[in-house]
């Protein structure tokens, strides 16, 4: 059984480990890397996002990779999760998406509707 | 997935959802085998878990059914001839063993191995990995310890993530000769 010390000390961690992987007042971007992303070209996803936010010199974005993110037919997938938390989930990316993407969602903070999997699955 | 690069990524996902402290990658190249073994210090599997992890229709993930990293690398190392071996023991850790007849017809082409070795190394929950190119008497190690020693955060970005990539490749085409 856990004493409330291990139960702080587990609080703690978790916390220390959001402070590392949350950029205050900026986004998340989580690609998704499992055998269904990886298979239909998150690699090169995550590179075009990486590459993309770098030429553009924006700081406030924190690039991660998640495993499979349970709707494989619509990979590969990306989730931009902004400062409130509210997640925004792209899917079937290509390059150029990308470029858009960063445009609209991250520099003028306007997701695009149609590209977003509740909007392509219905 | 076409390349055996892409195919590794992918089982690494594995080591990573174990929660290992430390992952190591040892590719091993003669003139007709190259093999592989992954090694991680993970939370293992019991024996049952085991037997079932290279069925394509065994998965612990509650997302989907079906689990394929393992089995497709099981097919491809069948199919040219060679072996794969999983062992694993519960809080432990796993190792897989894979080796393919590199000169077989359906040997899948062998991938930008720099890649792969950053597309693992810049994974947020991965700790430690080192990477070991052998062949013959030569070798090229990576630790990504010491790269995050050397470049910090800065890993992380596109431009050193790039540098990184080439200098990999470059390293290993010196030890394949």
């Amino acid at each position: 059984m856990k004493s409330l010390e291990d139960l702080q000390k587990l609080r703690d961690e978790a916390l220390k480990k959001m402070n590392i992987r949350y950029i205050k007042g900026g986004y998340r971007i989580q690609i998704g890397m499992g055998t269904c992303g990886i298979a239909s070209g998150a690699k090169q996803v995550l590179q075009g996002f990486l590459k993309e936010i770098e030429a553009r010199n924006i700081t406030n974005v924190a690039v991660t990779q998640v495993g499979c993110m349970g709707e494989c037919a619509y990979e590969p997938m990306a989730e931009i999760i902004d400062e409130n938390g509210q997640s925004f989930v792209y899917c079937t990316i290509t390059q150029p998406m990308i470029i858009e993407i960063i445009e609209s969602h991250l520099v003028h903070n306007q997701p695009i509707q149609k590209y977003l999997l509740a909007n392509r699955k219905s | 997935m076409d390349d055996l690069a892409t195919y590794i990524i992918d089982l690494t996902q594995n080591a990573i959802r174990a929660h290992a402290k430390h992952i190591q990658l040892t590719m091993h190249e003669t003139d007709d085998l190259l093999s592989f073994m992954l090694t991680d210090d993970g939370c293992g599997m019991d024996e049952m878990t085991l037997k079932k992890a290279s069925s394509p229709y065994f998965t612990t993930r509650t997302t989907r059914k079906v689990g394929l990293g393992l089995s497709m690398i099981d097919m491809v190392a069948k199919q040219t001839d060679g072996s794969f071996m999983l062992e694993s023991k519960p809080q432990e850790g796993t190792t897989l063993s894979v080796s393919f007849h590199h000169q077989h017809i359906d040997m899948p082409p062998l991938g930008n191995l720099g890649e792969m070795v950053m597309m693992i190394a810049i994974h947020q929950d991965v700790q430690d990995f080192t990477f070991i190119y052998q062949k013959k008497n030569q070798s090229y190690k990576f630790s990504l310890h010491e790269m995050k020693n050397m470049f910090g955060s800065t890993l992380h970005t596109y431009s050193v993530m790039d540098a990184m990539i080439h200098y990999i490749n470059q390293e290993i085409t010196k030890v394949r000769g």
